[in-house]
């Protein structure tokens, strides 16, 4: 993925971040509202980046969650927010 | 979570209040620029107006029935009642384009609700955004009125159209100018640091 989409690595960073806990790929996918292949197009790359982190339950079962890099990235996510729009005049 | 990726966490959630903060402001500045500008748009139609109706009954009242001295007051009145209806009007058509900043309302009003999310921010930032550039577009239509008054006034003190006009159309293009830069330089700043955030995330 060259360029993802603001809106949808909020939307994950968001999720992860509000569920504080490890969450199953399924609940994952319902709660960003993707379809299958973009879903997993974005996972990847959140993985990649070190974002979120995979893990196995004791039934082989595939968690994941937000890892202390993908907390950082989020907070720097809205101080950038923050610092646009304090820029924005009327 | 450990204690620094919980202050982390806490530092983000302070900052969406802190937006949440700062866009109430915008949109609150947003509401009494509108109301001023919708104040001195029908103050300036209604002046208009009145003295183009005015001249215009008056004066044709002069020519078709002779100079009697009230249809000066006739003309006033009618003016009057002319001028009054025109800014009614533009008083309701401008309350309507009020409406553009209203997703702007609603959205903040969900913010504040509490819950908001680091998308929401995303949302109601772009929202800011499209109210500056509807204020910053504006500021192109004002470098129009800018030309017409130094065309007017240079018109007046050099009693020369040509040279007004002259005047008038470097204002112009000064303003506009002016506020294009303004436009694409914020433009340029917005895109950039998207691309900068996006790199170091």
């Amino acid at each position: 993925m060259e360029r993802p989409d603001l809106y949808v690595l909020a939307r994950f960073l968001d999720t992860l971040y509000q569920n504080g806990r490890r969450i199953r790929k399924t609940n994952l996918q319902n709660r960003v509202g993707l379809n299958y292949p973009r879903f997993i197009e974005y996972l990847e790359w959140m993985i990649s980046h070190g974002f979120v982190e995979r893990e196995s339950d004791e039934t082989g079962s595939e968690l994941y969650s937000l890892s202390p890099q993908g907390i950082d990235a989020h907070r720097r996510l809205v101080a950038w927010i923050r610092e646009t729009m304090k820029g924005m005049r009327i | 979570m450990t204690a620094s990726t919980e202050e982390s966490g806490q530092r983000a959630d302070q900052k969406m209040d802190d937006i949440v903060r700062d866009a109430d402001e915008f949109y609150n500045n947003l509401r009494r620029k509108h109301a001023n500008d919708t104040r001195l748009d029908v103050a300036v139609v209604s002046l208009v107006v009145w003295f183009a109706s005015f001249a215009a009954i008056g004066l044709s009242a002069f020519a078709l029935y002779g100079r009697e001295i009230y249809y000066v007051f006739d003309a006033f009145v009618l003016g009057i009642v002319i001028a009054t209806v025109a800014g009614l009007s533009t008083y309701a058509i401008r309350r309507k384009r009020g409406f553009k900043f209203a997703q702007l309302g609603v959205l903040l009003e969900k913010m504040k609700q509490g819950g908001s999310s680091s998308e929401d921010g995303l949302h109601l930032m772009d929202a800011v955004r499209q109210a500056s550039l509807v204020a910053k577009k504006r500021k192109m239509d004002s470098a129009f009125k800018y030309g017409v008054v130094a065309f007017a006034i240079v018109a007046l003190i050099g009693v020369n159209a040509a040279i007004g006009a002259l005047a008038g159309v470097i204002v112009y293009l000064y303003f506009r100018f002016e506020a294009l830069r303004e436009y694409e330089r914020d433009e340029m700043r917005y895109e950039d640091s998207k691309k900068d955030l996006l790199h170091n995330l």
